[in-house]
Protein backbone atom coordinates (compact mmCIF):
# COMPACT_ATOMS: atom_id res chain seq x y z
CA UNK A 1 0.00 0.00 0.00
CA UNK A 2 1.13 3.42 -0.61
CA UNK A 3 0.83 6.35 2.21
CA UNK A 4 0.98 9.95 1.78
CA UNK A 5 3.02 11.16 4.56
CA UNK A 6 2.69 15.34 5.22
CA UNK A 7 5.20 16.87 7.60
CA UNK A 8 4.70 20.41 9.27
CA UNK A 9 7.28 22.65 11.84
CA UNK A 10 10.59 21.05 13.13
CA UNK A 11 9.48 17.60 11.33
CA UNK A 12 9.49 19.54 7.92
CA UNK A 13 12.64 21.26 8.74
CA UNK A 14 14.75 18.08 9.72
CA UNK A 15 13.21 15.97 6.89
CA UNK A 16 13.93 18.76 4.25
CA UNK A 17 10.15 18.35 2.35
CA UNK A 18 7.32 19.02 3.33
CA UNK A 19 5.51 15.57 2.29
CA UNK A 20 6.41 12.52 0.49
CA UNK A 21 5.05 8.77 -0.34
CA UNK A 22 5.66 5.79 1.83
CA UNK A 23 5.36 2.30 -0.08
CA UNK A 24 5.04 -0.43 2.84
CA UNK A 25 3.25 -4.11 2.41
CA UNK A 26 -0.21 -4.50 3.24
CA UNK A 27 -0.02 -6.17 6.79
CA UNK A 28 2.53 -3.62 7.74
CA UNK A 29 1.68 -0.93 10.88
CA UNK A 30 1.96 2.44 11.86
CA UNK A 31 5.12 1.95 13.81
CA UNK A 32 6.49 0.23 11.18
CA UNK A 33 6.04 3.45 9.08
CA UNK A 34 7.21 5.20 11.77
CA UNK A 35 10.19 3.64 12.06
CA UNK A 36 10.83 3.24 8.20
CA UNK A 37 10.51 7.27 7.55
CA UNK A 38 12.78 7.76 10.58
CA UNK A 39 15.32 5.61 8.42
CA UNK A 40 15.40 7.75 5.51
CA UNK A 41 15.94 10.84 7.39
CA UNK A 42 17.61 12.69 9.92
CA UNK A 43 18.92 11.61 13.39
CA UNK A 44 16.75 14.87 14.39
CA UNK A 45 14.14 13.77 12.36
CA UNK A 46 13.94 10.37 14.33
CA UNK A 47 14.33 12.39 17.93
CA UNK A 48 11.75 14.28 17.05
CA UNK A 49 9.30 11.22 16.55
CA UNK A 50 11.06 8.58 18.94
CA UNK A 51 12.53 9.01 22.36
CA UNK A 52 15.44 7.77 24.00
CA UNK A 53 14.03 4.44 24.70
CA UNK A 54 12.82 3.97 20.64
CA UNK A 55 9.16 4.70 22.10
CA UNK A 56 6.67 6.93 19.55
CA UNK A 57 6.60 10.65 21.50
CA UNK A 58 2.39 11.19 22.47
CA UNK A 59 3.26 15.11 22.14
CA UNK A 60 4.03 14.19 18.23
CA UNK A 61 0.36 14.68 16.90
CA UNK A 62 -1.06 12.58 14.61
CA UNK A 63 -3.57 13.04 11.77
CA UNK A 64 -5.31 10.73 9.56
CA UNK A 65 -7.12 12.01 6.85
CA UNK A 66 -8.09 15.19 8.62
CA UNK A 67 -9.09 13.11 12.04
CA UNK A 68 -6.67 13.56 14.97
CA UNK A 69 -5.59 10.13 16.10
CA UNK A 70 -4.65 10.55 19.39
CA UNK A 71 -2.49 8.44 22.34
CA UNK A 72 -5.51 6.81 23.70
CA UNK A 73 -6.29 5.17 20.05
CA UNK A 74 -4.49 3.00 17.80
CA UNK A 75 -4.13 4.00 14.37
CA UNK A 76 -4.68 1.25 11.55
CA UNK A 77 -3.22 1.92 7.83
CA UNK A 78 -5.29 2.21 5.05
CA UNK A 79 -3.85 2.03 1.32
CA UNK A 80 -3.92 5.89 0.21
CA UNK A 81 -4.07 7.31 3.88
CA UNK A 82 -2.21 10.46 4.05
CA UNK A 83 -0.79 10.97 7.12
CA UNK A 84 0.07 14.22 9.12
CA UNK A 85 2.35 14.44 11.50
CA UNK A 86 3.07 18.09 13.59
CA UNK A 87 5.72 17.91 15.97
CA UNK A 88 5.18 20.74 19.06
CA UNK A 89 5.66 23.93 18.95
CA UNK A 90 5.25 27.03 21.67
CA UNK A 91 7.05 29.53 20.45
CA UNK A 92 5.58 32.67 22.22
CA UNK B 1 -24.04 48.77 35.61
CA UNK B 2 -21.55 49.24 33.53
CA UNK B 3 -21.84 52.41 31.22
CA UNK B 4 -19.82 53.76 28.43
CA UNK B 5 -18.57 57.11 28.08
CA UNK B 6 -19.50 59.43 24.97
CA UNK B 7 -14.87 59.18 24.70
CA UNK B 8 -15.30 55.40 24.67
CA UNK B 9 -18.26 55.88 22.26
CA UNK B 10 -16.60 57.16 19.57
CA UNK B 11 -13.66 55.56 19.92
CA UNK B 12 -15.37 51.93 19.41
CA UNK B 13 -18.05 53.31 16.83
CA UNK B 14 -16.66 51.25 14.10
CA UNK B 15 -16.94 48.30 16.24
CA UNK B 16 -20.63 48.75 17.53
CA UNK B 17 -22.26 48.19 13.98
CA UNK B 18 -20.74 44.47 13.80
CA UNK B 19 -23.61 42.03 14.02
CA UNK B 20 -24.24 40.49 17.46
CA UNK B 21 -21.36 42.77 18.74
CA UNK B 22 -23.11 45.73 19.29
CA UNK B 23 -22.83 48.34 22.51
CA UNK B 24 -23.36 45.67 24.61
CA UNK B 25 -20.42 43.48 23.47
CA UNK B 26 -18.58 46.37 24.23
CA UNK B 27 -19.37 46.63 28.01
CA UNK B 28 -18.70 43.08 28.27
CA UNK B 29 -15.02 44.13 27.01
CA UNK B 30 -14.67 46.84 29.54
CA UNK B 31 -15.98 44.54 32.04
CA UNK B 32 -13.42 42.17 31.64
CA UNK B 33 -10.06 41.42 32.34
CA UNK B 34 -7.38 39.13 30.75
CA UNK B 35 -3.80 37.59 31.52
CA UNK B 36 -1.23 37.58 28.28
CA UNK B 37 1.55 35.61 29.22
CA UNK B 38 4.51 37.01 27.90
CA UNK B 39 3.81 39.85 25.93
CA UNK B 40 6.90 39.01 23.11
CA UNK B 41 6.09 38.68 19.52
CA UNK B 42 2.73 36.66 20.10
CA UNK B 43 1.56 38.62 23.17
CA UNK B 44 2.94 42.34 22.25
CA UNK B 45 0.36 41.83 19.35
CA UNK B 46 -2.63 39.87 21.24
CA UNK B 47 -2.30 43.10 24.02
CA UNK B 48 -2.04 45.60 21.11
CA UNK B 49 -5.44 44.35 19.73
CA UNK B 50 -7.70 44.01 23.37
CA UNK B 51 -6.05 47.54 24.17
CA UNK B 52 -7.62 48.89 20.85
CA UNK B 53 -10.85 46.79 21.08
CA UNK B 54 -10.95 48.05 24.73
CA UNK B 55 -11.09 45.31 26.95
CA UNK B 56 -11.03 46.97 30.56
CA UNK B 57 -7.67 45.12 32.29
CA UNK B 58 -4.98 43.68 31.03
CA UNK B 59 -2.57 41.55 33.00
CA UNK B 60 0.79 41.37 31.60
CA UNK B 61 3.50 38.78 32.80
CA UNK B 62 6.86 38.50 31.45
CA UNK B 63 10.20 39.00 33.01
CA UNK B 64 13.67 40.58 31.66
CA UNK B 65 14.51 43.62 29.96
CA UNK B 66 14.34 44.29 26.03
CA UNK B 67 17.10 43.43 24.05
CA UNK B 68 18.04 43.87 19.83
CA UNK B 69 16.70 40.43 19.38
CA UNK B 70 13.64 41.15 20.69
CA UNK B 71 12.67 43.74 17.96
CA UNK B 72 12.08 42.07 15.02
CA UNK B 73 8.64 40.65 16.57
CA UNK B 74 8.02 42.05 19.95
CA UNK B 75 5.55 45.15 19.11
CA UNK B 76 5.59 46.80 22.68
CA UNK B 77 9.30 46.98 22.87
CA UNK B 78 11.12 50.20 21.09
CA UNK B 79 14.60 50.80 20.46
CA UNK B 80 14.94 53.40 22.73
CA UNK B 81 13.67 50.87 25.65
CA UNK B 82 16.90 48.51 25.32
CA UNK B 83 18.23 47.17 28.29
CA UNK B 84 15.07 48.22 30.58
CA UNK B 85 12.18 46.07 31.74
CA UNK B 86 9.36 44.54 28.80
CA UNK B 87 6.43 44.89 30.79
CA UNK B 88 7.09 48.63 31.57
CA UNK B 89 7.46 49.43 27.98
CA UNK B 90 4.47 47.58 27.29
CA UNK B 91 2.36 49.12 29.83
CA UNK B 92 3.83 52.64 28.07
CA UNK B 93 3.19 52.16 24.46
CA UNK B 94 -0.14 50.50 25.71
CA UNK B 95 -1.43 53.89 27.71
CA UNK B 96 -0.42 55.71 24.64
CA UNK B 97 -2.84 53.59 22.59
CA UNK B 98 -5.41 53.56 25.20
CA UNK B 99 -5.42 55.40 28.18
CA UNK B 100 -8.27 54.02 29.86
CA UNK B 101 -6.86 51.05 29.85
CA UNK B 102 -6.32 49.27 33.64
CA UNK B 103 -2.59 47.67 33.11
CA UNK B 104 -1.11 45.25 35.99
CA UNK B 105 2.53 44.33 35.09
CA UNK B 106 4.17 41.60 36.54
CA UNK B 107 8.37 41.36 35.92
CA UNK B 108 8.15 37.60 35.65
CA UNK B 109 6.94 34.92 33.76
CA UNK B 110 4.71 31.81 35.27
CA UNK B 111 6.23 29.51 37.00
CA UNK B 112 4.92 26.74 39.59
CA UNK B 113 4.73 29.46 42.50
CA UNK B 114 3.16 32.09 41.41
CA UNK B 115 0.75 30.50 38.18
CA UNK B 116 -2.22 30.11 40.34
CA UNK B 117 -2.33 33.86 41.63
CA UNK B 118 -1.52 35.39 38.42
CA UNK B 119 -3.82 33.41 36.34
CA UNK B 120 -6.22 34.37 39.70
CA UNK B 121 -6.12 37.98 38.35
CA UNK B 122 -8.38 37.96 35.21
CA UNK B 123 -11.34 36.46 33.27
CA UNK B 124 -9.70 34.59 30.57
CA UNK B 125 -5.90 33.83 29.72
CA UNK B 126 -4.30 34.37 26.10
CA UNK B 127 -0.81 31.70 26.74
CA UNK B 128 1.89 33.28 24.54
CA UNK B 129 4.82 31.77 26.40
CA UNK B 130 7.87 30.40 24.33
CA UNK B 131 8.00 27.36 27.01
CA UNK B 132 6.22 24.47 27.65
CA UNK B 133 6.54 24.74 31.53
CA UNK B 134 4.47 27.88 31.49
CA UNK B 135 2.15 26.89 28.85
CA UNK B 136 1.47 23.36 31.24
CA UNK B 137 1.34 25.37 34.15
CA UNK B 138 -1.24 27.97 32.51
CA UNK B 139 -3.22 25.37 31.09
CA UNK B 140 -3.47 23.19 34.58
CA UNK B 141 -4.63 26.70 36.70
CA UNK B 142 -7.16 27.56 33.87
CA UNK B 143 -8.79 24.51 33.73
CA UNK B 144 -9.00 24.28 37.71
CA UNK B 145 -10.13 27.77 37.58
CA UNK B 146 -13.08 27.32 35.25
CA UNK B 147 -11.16 29.45 32.56
CA UNK B 148 -10.72 30.12 29.36
CA UNK B 149 -7.42 29.77 27.51
CA UNK B 150 -6.27 30.63 24.16
CA UNK B 151 -3.49 28.84 23.26
CA UNK B 152 -1.03 30.56 20.46
CA UNK B 153 2.11 29.34 19.28
CA UNK B 154 4.58 29.73 16.12
CA UNK B 155 7.63 27.97 14.51
CA UNK B 156 9.11 29.81 11.13
CA UNK B 157 5.87 30.52 8.85
CA UNK B 158 4.39 28.11 10.68
CA UNK B 159 1.62 29.23 13.45
CA UNK B 160 -1.39 27.32 15.46
CA UNK B 161 -4.37 28.50 17.76
CA UNK B 162 -6.83 26.78 19.78
CA UNK B 163 -8.91 27.65 22.43
CA UNK B 164 -9.50 25.62 26.04
CA UNK B 165 -12.88 26.14 27.32
CA UNK B 166 -12.71 24.44 30.44
CA UNK B 167 -15.38 20.93 31.10
CA UNK B 168 -15.89 21.44 27.40
CA UNK B 169 -12.83 21.04 25.11
CA UNK B 170 -9.38 19.08 25.06
CA UNK B 171 -6.83 20.92 26.98
CA UNK B 172 -3.07 21.18 26.38
CA UNK B 173 -2.35 18.06 28.04
CA UNK B 174 -4.57 16.08 26.29
CA UNK B 175 -3.07 17.70 23.11
CA UNK B 176 0.51 17.10 24.06
CA UNK B 177 -0.34 14.20 26.81
CA UNK B 178 3.77 13.52 27.82
CA UNK B 179 6.82 16.60 27.55
CA UNK B 180 7.56 17.89 24.49
CA UNK B 181 11.56 17.97 24.91
CA UNK B 182 12.54 18.46 21.43
CA UNK B 183 11.15 22.22 21.48
CA UNK B 184 13.84 24.48 21.54
CA UNK B 185 14.26 27.73 23.69
CA UNK B 186 14.90 29.70 20.31
CA UNK B 187 13.12 29.03 16.56
CA UNK B 188 13.17 30.48 13.65
CA UNK B 189 10.04 33.73 13.42
CA UNK B 190 9.24 36.34 11.86
CA UNK B 191 7.28 38.98 13.38
CA UNK B 192 4.69 38.62 10.70
CA UNK B 193 3.82 35.17 11.39
CA UNK B 194 3.59 36.34 15.33
CA UNK B 195 1.88 38.89 14.92
CA UNK B 196 -1.10 36.68 12.47
CA UNK B 197 -1.83 34.02 15.03
CA UNK B 198 -1.50 36.63 17.75
CA UNK B 199 -4.55 38.90 16.00
CA UNK B 200 -6.51 35.60 15.44
CA UNK B 201 -5.85 34.84 19.49
CA UNK B 202 -7.12 38.58 20.51
CA UNK B 203 -10.17 37.83 17.98
CA UNK B 204 -10.68 34.50 20.03
CA UNK B 205 -10.62 36.54 23.25
CA UNK B 206 -13.01 39.52 21.99
CA UNK B 207 -15.18 36.38 21.19
CA UNK B 208 -15.35 34.34 24.05
CA UNK B 209 -15.99 37.45 26.66
CA UNK B 210 -18.62 39.23 24.26
CA UNK B 211 -20.42 36.28 23.30
CA UNK B 212 -19.80 36.52 19.26
CA UNK B 213 -19.38 34.07 16.90
CA UNK B 214 -18.02 30.47 17.73
CA UNK B 215 -14.35 30.10 19.10
CA UNK B 216 -12.10 27.56 18.31
CA UNK B 217 -13.11 25.27 21.26
CA UNK B 218 -11.60 21.88 20.73
CA UNK B 219 -10.25 22.98 17.24
CA UNK B 220 -6.62 23.49 16.02
CA UNK B 221 -5.92 25.64 13.64
CA UNK B 222 -2.41 25.08 11.80
CA UNK B 223 -1.23 27.34 9.16
CA UNK B 224 1.66 27.81 7.03
CA UNK B 225 2.25 31.27 5.42
CA UNK B 226 4.85 29.78 3.24
CA UNK B 227 1.77 28.97 0.78
CA UNK B 228 -1.06 30.37 2.99
CA UNK B 229 -2.77 26.68 3.89
CA UNK B 230 -4.89 26.55 6.49
CA UNK B 231 -5.97 23.67 8.19
CA UNK B 232 -8.57 22.62 11.26
CA UNK B 233 -8.68 19.50 13.15
CA UNK B 234 -10.63 18.28 15.74
CA UNK B 235 -8.81 17.70 19.00
CA UNK B 236 -10.71 14.91 21.38
CA UNK B 237 -10.15 15.53 25.01
CA UNK B 238 -8.62 12.33 26.29
CA UNK B 239 -10.24 10.21 29.16
CA UNK B 240 -7.68 9.81 31.24
CA UNK B 241 -6.24 13.17 31.00
CA UNK B 242 -4.33 14.11 34.59
CA UNK B 243 -5.64 17.76 33.81
CA UNK B 244 -8.92 17.69 32.77
CA UNK B 245 -10.74 14.70 32.51
CA UNK B 246 -12.46 15.18 36.41
CA UNK B 247 -14.19 18.14 34.62
CA UNK B 248 -16.18 15.79 31.64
Amino acid sequence: MQIKMKYSAQLKREAGISEELVDLQPDQSFDHLLATIANQHSIGFRNVIFDDQNSRRKSLLIIQNGRQVNSEETLKLNNGDEILLMSPIAGG
Amino acid sequence: MTVLSNKEKAVYAWQFTVPGFGEEGQKKLKESSVLVSRVGGLGSVVAYELAAAGVGKLVLAHAGNVKESDLNRQLLMTDDWLGKPRVASARKRLLELNPRLDIEIIPENINEHNAADIVSKSDLIVDCAPLFQERFLMNKEAVNQNKPLVDCAMYELEAQIITIIPGESACLSCLYPDWPEVWKREFPVFGAVSGTVACLGAMEAIKIISDLGEPLSGTLLTMDLRDMSFLRTNIKPLKHCPVCSHKF
